[in-house]
């Protein structure tokens, strides 16, 4: 069993890695590259070559290329020693053209040029690009300097794919820390270090707090193993994904605060987060104030859910709901087939089926309004009956389909031969139902309930816009919508693991229910 | 057979379907008495009606199949005979399905529920049928799986259907069944889905079984080479009318009806070599419409003309043996049964035994 799983996760995990490799292959070899910056203010502001140089930054930021500007070479060489200071203000500055170059810039552009083409970069020099005929550069127009090269989409996905997970340990903060190294605490300070919460806090680590409790939902968090899921271009612009999907919403929730100085203050700042941040103290004296060393990045607490909590709060209670009401009416369905429980269960069936959804869920919404519920989503004044419309707009399309399948197990069932043998054997309607229909009906349906549930977490996209709700599941439409190319395939790695999982876990829900099915061997 | 206690009387028995708005005549006025520790086999070709009619003994009719006509007596219980034809609600039915007629089915794979133990399978039966405590059912149990022969019955009790070969499934079939108690067992085609030698030992199980359960066994098959080894008396079935009854020796030394006949032909036992298997010409009649005359009578070689217009009443031949033909009738010329099933006996016996 162990073996099977294991080989099963593995064969899972490849076939993730296969497909994310080829949403990657598609958007980054085939996909016009400059269309990640159609959504993106800064750069239809920027002019010229520095419009070039923009370009470069970004696409070296999201892993496109490998870009080294000249100016950064010469740092290299300066810290390394090779130059002095003088040579390096020398040799940095860059004419219009080549051909006025200074001679000291010259030969080291010459060195930077060889020395790149070398290791197969692409060296490009800009000609400054000046007004008229006038000395002046036009904005953005100065001369630049710079070597590119593509990474190739198989090493993409390999950093991509190692990257996933990072651990942090205590030799991630750069620059001078003190003793590095991880204190465990029984009376965590940010709550004034009376009350007993236990909490790990590293010094070194990107993260001050490694784990720690608090009031939020699942009350103990942790900051050690952070999943990168890719950088966001413009949906949620340098942030990663798995952050955009799980970071809360909404307005500020303020809270008493002890901050590492001492002092105290109702905050919005979640001092949980604090990462680091180096030269932040120093360079920034309003922080002096609160802060003791650099982990003064922190981010803010937020009354609302994320936009994962939201769509598997609503995803869930549909589910329950959907599986609530499905199994004792596919029951009563099968029961009386052809009855006319059974022809009104089957209206209903066809109904939802063939209407659109967008249109039933208009109508539930409506309906729902005249009925006085809210009809759209308010994280600024949440309460319980704003989930009640998404919930059944979700259930109701679900339920429809449960009872289809249940109906048409059961009767399947019914006409088994062994119910024929069991009745033959004088057990009455009701005990064969119970003992062996239902247990025999069951089976599929289990297998479909890890896959319900996980399935929650996508999101519902159709729903959740009708709603406004501020889930999950728009984030692929719209990172598609603004080429954020980070997204899509944070969001399709994500989707396509739920997938795996839940095919698996459905798997040996069935195998647990069904004899028959073994994950030995032999038993296959 | 010494002393006749008649335990079910079936008395013109019609049985018809309902199929898309047609009506489908399956079975067609049958008469017959069951006696008490009898083992009655009803052959007949695929579609002849012997489930249908087997299965208005105990109320399991298809839900478009009804009872047009006729009566099901049953003497099972003491005093006044029970008409099962006048029971129409799902509990009454139970009091009669498993402790008074069982059935085995014709497929062992599908006949078992696939996701219960097999243990647990015979002892729910059994404590239906039997005031026990669990305990005592699961010794029950183990005691009849013993009986049915499965070896190590213990260590056998907890697997799955799925872990039983077909022929060791139907012994548990069997089991199953027996933990009724029933006083009829009827054996729909048991061992028409197992391999030859494994149906011999399932035949020879639910015949020596009756010794002592002393059940009534009914025994279904389209074969009539099994008949011999298992039952008493035959009853051939044709278009849903019994067209022959008999003792075995009867029906084989002594047949009266073409169709019966053309049966004992078909019997692969008697082919010889070099030359075809005899094979009955023609299909049976539709049952949607009305039959005239004799309802063999299109693929009968010795067709008279009265076959075609007029219904044979059944002849008596002898106390027990009855054929519905007009060749019975004195008037009816004289007609020989074909040469191939003449000395039947001697082909038989070289059949079997060398
Ligand atoms: N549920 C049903 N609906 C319609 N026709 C049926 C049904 N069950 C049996 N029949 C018909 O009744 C006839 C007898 O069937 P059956 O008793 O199963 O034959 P067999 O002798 O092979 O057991 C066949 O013509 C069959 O088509
Ligand atoms: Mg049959």
């Amino acid at each position: 069993m162990t073996k099977y799983l294991v080989s099963r996760i593995l064969r899972g995990l490849l076939s993730v890695l296969i497909v994310v490799g080829i949403v990657m292959m598609m958007i980054y070899a085939f996909l016009d590259r400059r269309t990640i910056f159609a959504e993106d203010p800064v750069y239809s502001k920027q002019k010229s070559n520095a419009k070039q140089v923009y370009m470069m930054q970004q696409w070296e930021r999201y892993g496109y290329l490998d870009y080294v500007p000249y100016a950064d070479y010469l740092a290299q060489l300066l810290s390394r020693g090779e130059i002095d200071g003088q040579t390096y203000d020398a040799a940095v500055k860059l004419d219009r053209t080549p051909a006025a170059d200074s001679g000291t810039t010259k030969n080291y552009v010459n060195q930077f040029a060889q020395e790149y083409e070398e290791k197969g970069y692409t060296v490009v020099r800009l000609k400054g690009d000046t007004q008229g005929n006038s000395q002046k550069y036009k904005e953005g127009g100065e001369p630049r300097l710079y070597a590119h090269r593509d990474i190739p989409v198989l090493t993409r996905l390999w950093r991509y794919i190692t990257g996933i997970i990072t651990v942090d340990n205590i030799h991630n903060a750069q620059g001078d820390v003190g003793k590095r190294g991880l204190t465990f605490t029984l009376y965590d300070p940010v709550y004034g270090g009376e009350k007993f919460s236990p909490a790990i806090l590293g010094n070194g680590t990107t993260h001050k707090y490694l784990l720690y409790f608090d009031n939020r939902f699942p009350y103990i968090h942790q900051n050690l193993v952070k999943v990168n899921l890719g950088l966001s271009y413009s949906v949620n612009k340098g942030v990663d994904v798995a952050q955009t999907m799980t970071a809360s919403q909404g307005s500020f929730v303020r809270r008493q605060v002890t901050y590492p100085t001492g002092v105290v203050e109702q905050t919005a700042d979640d001092l949980h987060t604090a990462t680091y941040s180096p030269g932040s103290l120093q360079s920034n004296p309003l922080k002096q104030k609160y802060f003791v060393d650099d982990y003064t990045n922190v981010s803010t607490a937020k009354t609302g859910l994320s936009r994962l909590g939201y769509s598997f709060t609503i995803g869930i209670l549909a589910v329950v709901l959907a599986y609530l009401l499905a199994i004792p009416l596919g029951i009563a369905m099968a029961r009386h087939k052809d009855k006319g429980l059974d022809k009104l269960g089957t209206v209903y069936i066809v109904f939802i089926t063939a209407v659109p959804s967008l249109a039933y869920i208009f109508l539930f919404q409506s309906i729902g309004g005249r009925l006085g519920l809210p009809t759209a989503f308010d994280m600024e004044n949440p309460s319980w009956l704003m989930y009640i419309l998404p919930v059944i707009s979700l259930a109701l399309p679900a339920t429809a389909n449960l009872m289809k399948w249940l109906r048409r197990y059961m009767i399947d069932q019914m006409n088994g031969d062994y119910v024929k043998f069991a009745r033959s054997g004088g057990l009455s309607e009701g005990e064969i139902f119970r003992k062996h229909v239902l247990r025999n009906a069951g089976i599929p349906l289990v297998h479909g309930i890890p896959a319900s549930i996980l399935g929650a977490l996508t999101g519902a996209i159709i729903t959740e816009r009708v709603y406004v709700v501020p889930g999950a599941g728009n984030l692929l439409t719209n990172a598609i919508n603004a080429y954020d190319n980070g997204v899509i395939v944070g969001v399709t790695l994500f989707y396509a693991l739920l997938t795996v999982t839940s095919v698996i876990v459905g798997d040996v829900l069935m195998s647990l229910a069904d004899p028959r099915i073994t994950f030995t061997p032999k038993g296959r | 057979m010494e002393q006749k206690k008649v335990i079910l009387s079936v008395r013109d028995l019609h049985v018809k379907f309902c199929v898309r708005g047609r009506i489908l005549s399956a079975i067609r006025g049958i008469s017959l008495d069951l006696y008490r520790g009898e083992s009655i086999a009803i052959v007949g070709e695929s579609g002849s009606g012997k489930s249908v009619f087997t299965k208005t003994f105990a109320g399991m009719l298809e839900t478009n199949g009804y009872i047009d006509q006729g009566q099901l007596l049953f003497y099972g219980v003491e005093g006044t005979p029970l008409d099962l034809t006048a029971l129409r609600r799902a509990r009454d039915w139970n009091q009669i399905r498993g402790g008074k007629i069982a059935t085995v089915f014709q497929d062992p794979m599908t006949s078992l529920d696939p996701i219960i133990p097999i243990g647990r399978q015979i002892t729910s039966v059994i404590l239906k049928h039997q005031a026990c405590t669990k305990a005592e059912a699961r010794a029950r149990a183990l005691e009849l799986m013993a009986k049915v022969g499965i070896p190590e019955p213990q260590a056998r009790f907890d697997d799955y259907p799925f872990q039983y070969s077909g022929g060791m499934r139907q012994r548990i079939v069997i089991a199953i069944a027996l933990s009724c108690q029933p006083q009829i067992l009827i054996c729909d085609e048991p061992t028409t889905a197992l391999d030859v030698t494994i149906q011999a030992q399932i035949l020879k199980l639910i015949k020596d079984l009756q010794k002592e359960f002393g059940y009534t066994i009914v025994f279904i098959t389209h074969d009539l080479g099994v008949v011999a080894n298992i039952a008493d008396r035959v009853a051939v079935l044709y278009a849903g009318q019994i067209v022959e009854l008999g003792t075995v020796e009867e029906i084989f030394y002594d047949p009266r009806h073409p169709y019966t006949w053309a049966l004992l032909s078909s019997l692969p036992q008697l082919a010889q070599r070099n030359t075809k298997l005899y094979a009955i010409t023609g299909t049976p009649p539709s049952l949607y419409n009305r039959i005239v005359g004799d309802a063999f009578a299109p693929r009968n070689p010795q067709c008279m003309q009265i076959d075609t217009l007029k219904e044979p009443p059944m002849f008596r031949v002898t106390d027990t043996h009855y054929a519905k033909t007009w060749l019975l009738d004195p008037r009816a010329p004289k007609t020989e049964k074909p040469e191939l099933i003449r000395n039947i006996h001697e082909k038989l016996l070289k059949a079997f035994h060398i």
